[in-house]
């Protein structure tokens, strides 16, 4: 019984028994030399091919890539080189020419004295030229934009609706970050202690206490400060202003108001636009995310956006500091 | 990086027109542009104090040069006042 012997298929390759492959129905012949199997015999070919022409196509492929690297270098170069230090070369060059003919060829004053104002633009810039982060905007968008839409993406899948709770670092076991309830309690049982690195958290003693704990852009813009602000509104105004201004770059100023357990923050001349996105309704937005994780951490204590509302550039927001039980 | 443009722009224009003026007062001493320029830079980098640390410390570095110039010049002044 020739046709009960297990042989290898030649199409398949898979080990069969019959007249046919019980895999691929290709006739099993036999009493012939067992064929290679077509997807082997298919690469086979090429390999053999290939062999003969690698070293060809190695050259050539070296010779298209290896300008392209070069190319590559170069415009790397190029950028990290930002337009800060480049102006100051600039200046530097063209001040020292227009000092040197001015003081000792065209002996003009006021000449090498604009020279002078040059070389010391030149090195101002040299010097800001230096602290430009080496990260491009759209490159940080991309981080921002990716974190965002993944937070906004799980509030609204589980369908939530009440609002964010901001915590300070000594409610958390790291920075300041923000609670968001699944259902809103009126009635919540106070915080015992700081609550785990998890995303999931329960912050009271009833079935539906149970909440998101995540990360938010406010938790990160708090760890850009260079001391943690105090309760006082000036503090805290001051604290505003040097990461909105001075860091961030997205707004002129700030001013805060605190009356007992309120704060009223302004901002000024801000960037950024405002979004209404469901997300948005539980967190805020970018700016009051960043206040209410500032204003969590200078009166460490929870704190709650109540408003948000933006006006021709002006952003208004007012914080509510909740007590030591949320 | 708009306190950056806004502190280049103050001090540019600062700087020519402190030019201006001294040329149109018929200042004829380098010392005195070069004093003018380096009290003006000094006030206007203590203005912008919200700038982040590691620019702060460049430009310290920037402010200690410029003094630096202002120091030579100064005992160059002293010393032909005594010799």
């Amino acid at each position: 019984m020739a046709f009960l012997r297990r042989l290898r298929c030649p199409n398949c390759g898979q080990k069969a028994t019959g007249i046919s492959c019980p895999w691929c129905s290709y006739p099993l012949m036999r009493g012939r030399a067992v064929k290679e199997p077509r997807e082997q015999k298919r690469l086979k070919k090429p390999v053999q091919a290939r062999a003969k022409a690698e070293p060809k196509a190695k050259e050539e492929a070296r010779a298209k890539t290896e300008p392209k690297a070069k190319e590559k270098a170069r415009e790397k170069a190029k950028t990290t080189k930002n337009l800060y230090t480049w102006a100051g070369l600039g200046l530097l060059v063209a001040g020292s020419l227009v000092f040197l003919a001015a003081y000792f060829v065209l002996l003009l004053t006021w000449l090498a004295a604009l020279g002078i104002s040059m070389l010391i633009l030149s090195f101002i810039l040299l010097a800001l030229g230096r602290t430009i982060p080496k990260l491009s905007p759209e490159v940080s968008a991309l981080f921002l934009e990716t974190g965002i839409n993944n937070i906004a993406a799980l509030v609204e899948e589980l369908g939530i609706k009440s609002k964010a709770i901001y915590l300070p670092s000594s409610l958390t076991s790291g920075g300041p970050q923000v609670l968001i309830p699944f259902h809103f309690n009126p009635l919540l049982s106070p915080i015992t202690k700081a609550f785990p690195q998890r995303l999931i958290v329960r912050y009271g003693a009833s079935s539906d206490d149970i909440g998101l704990l995540v990360t938010t852009t406010g938790t990160t813009a708090v760890g850009m400060l260079e001391s943690i602000p105090g309760p006082i509104s000036a503090e805290l105004e001051s604290a505003l202003t040097f990461l909105f201004r001075g860091i961030l770059g997205v707004a002129d100023g700030t001013r805060v108001i605190t009356s007992e357990n309120h704060i009223e923050v302004e901002i000024y001349n801000s960037h950024i636009e405002n979004k209404t996105a469901w997300f948005h309704q539980c967190l805020g937005g970018p700016l009051a995310s960043v206040v209410a994780s500032v204003a969590a951490e200078a009166w460490n204590r929870p704190v709650t956006i109540n408003q948000e509302e933006h006006h021709r550039g002006r952003c208004s927001i007012e914080l509510e500091v909740l007590g030591e039980d949320i | 990086m708009k306190i950056y443009n806004s502190y280049i722009l103050i001090i540019a224009t600062l700087l020519l027109l402190t030019t201006v003026i001294l040329v149109a007062l018929g200042q004829n001493s380098l010392d005195v542009y070069y004093t003018t320029y380096v009290i003006e830079a000094l006030i206007v980098t203590e203005l912008y104090v919200y700038f982040n640390a590691k620019a702060r410390h460049g430009l310290s570095l920037v402010s200690a040069i410029l003094f630096g110039g202002f120091l030579v010049i100064v005992s160059l002044q002293v010393i032909k006042i005594l010799v």
